[in-house]
């Protein structure tokens, strides 16, 4: 499937929390824990922007990742 | 995975005929290897096929396999342990080992976390130790193998680049959940206390844990939005009470379940045909302590016993591993 953009905004639904999925990769439970606690700590826009992104990049690094592909369309399916 | 418990005269021969080993072992036999491409860390504890193992006398080795296409060295101090994830491979995976207590230890488990390219490629390792019985005159150290180098307050870590039809994960096996307790958080971040705040009540944490007899086999647990990270207990000295890994003071811990089989909790989490995908494995010294791994199976994982679990970030009462699959 093809990135969404790091603007889209089911990045920051995850980093909020507003929205949560069960990822299979330790990676990505890793880093979404991370940048979870992160936005908790200082919950303002600037950090909400700079975590989504965070995820984004993640995604794009591991685009042929087959397990982070599955993860992926957890999020956007 | 090529795992071995081996004389120093038959690691220097695999040294010698070029292949990349991960060692971990006695520092005096680490001392006598020849130079070449291997890092090392110091623990006489390991799990071998035959059993949980203790020895001062043979090493345990790791041999990465023969279709990693490239492999770099780096040491690591706190100066520049930031760019860990940058300087990996962009498809490869990177072994860390770094010495419990040191510096880079305290620094990479406080700070990981906000590190460039944080969790983006595999990181995975341990925290090098010592014999038990020879706390109050021995240090953990690290070395590389490419310099010789003996460290007691940087990391090594091998960079190892891969085929683009392999592909490599870091997975873990956590056999503890959070317990019906008190939620308890700590005034500020470290790998000890004095205090600890139950239920928004500020106590002294060492009277608090006498006076509810927990027991320190039983780890502080933190539910991560789904995760669940352990934080081990070190010891209690002083009324200060130690840590394994830092407690972080935007966190909320709660007590961990006891567990009433370690050895059959853990045969639950492994997941099936696994052990055979498995390039590197550790486990912590406390699972070894407590499960009496001594002797006893280790379900077809092998590695060093470690006074810490790196995967991604520093990890408790874990056991790590990293699997390299085929991809099309």
């Amino acid at each position: 499937m093809t990135l969404p953009d790091e603007n889209n905004p089911a990045w920051a639904r995850l980093v909020t929390g507003k929205v949560s999925r069960d990822f299979e990769l330790f990676a990505i439970k890793v880093l979404i824990s991370e940048l979870k606690q992160t936005f908790l700590t200082q919950p303002t826009e600037a950090t909400l922007r700079t975590c989504s992104r965070k995820l984004y990049s993640f995604f794009k690094n591991n685009k042929n990742n087959p397990r982070a592909i599955a993860d992926l369309m957890k999020i956007f399916n | 995975m090529k795992t071995q418990i081996r004389s120093v005269g038959q690691v220097s021969a695999l040294i010698k005929a070029g292949k990349t080993l991960l060692i971990a072992g006695d520092e005096k036999l680490i001392k006598l290897l020849p130079k070449g491409d291997w890092i090392a860390g110091t623990i006489p504890y390991f799990m071998d096929y035959k059993g949980g193992t203790f020895s001062e006398s043979e090493l345990f080795i790791t041999e990465l396999p023969r279709f990693i296409t490239a492999t770099k060295h780096q040491v690591y101090n706190n100066e520049n342990i930031h760019r860990v994830y940058g300087d990996a491979f962009n498809h490869g995976f990177s072994i860390i080992i770094m010495p419990s207590g040191s510096d880079i230890h305290s620094a990479f488990a406080l700070n990981c976390g906000k590190y460039h390219g944080f969790a983006n490629k595999p990181l995975v390792g341990w925290v090098s130790g010592i014999n038990l019985d020879k706390a109050e005159y021995t240090t953990p150290k690290v070395f590389d193998g490419k310099t010789g180098d003996e460290l007691t307050d940087e990391a090594v870590v091998i960079h190892a680049s891969l085929p683009t039809n392999k592909i490599a994960y870091v997975d873990i096996i956590n056999i503890f959940e959070q317990g019906d307790t008190d939620e308890l958080t700590f005034p500020v971040d470290g790998f000890l206390t004095k205090d600890v705040i139950v239920n928004g009540k500020r106590k002294k944490f060492a009277k608090y844990l006498e006076s509810n007899k927990i027991s320190l086999k039983q780890p502080l647990v933190t539910d991560s939005f789904g995760t669940i990270f352990n934080t081990s207990f070190q010891k209690i000295e002083n009324n200060k009470v130690y840590f394994y890994a830092p407690v972080f003071s935007n966190t909320v811990y709660k007590i961990a379940k006891p567990i009433k089989d370690y050895v059959f909790e853990f045969f639950k989490q492994i997941p099936i045909g696994v052990s055979r995908k498995v390039v590197f494995s550790c486990n912590c010294i406390l699972n070894y302590l407590y499960a009496e791994l001594e002797g006893r199976p280790t379900f077809g994982f092998a590695g060093p016993v470690t006074f810490g679990e790196i995967g991604y970030r520093l990890l408790n009462q874990t056991m790590v591993y990293l699997t390299i699959e085929d991809i099309d």
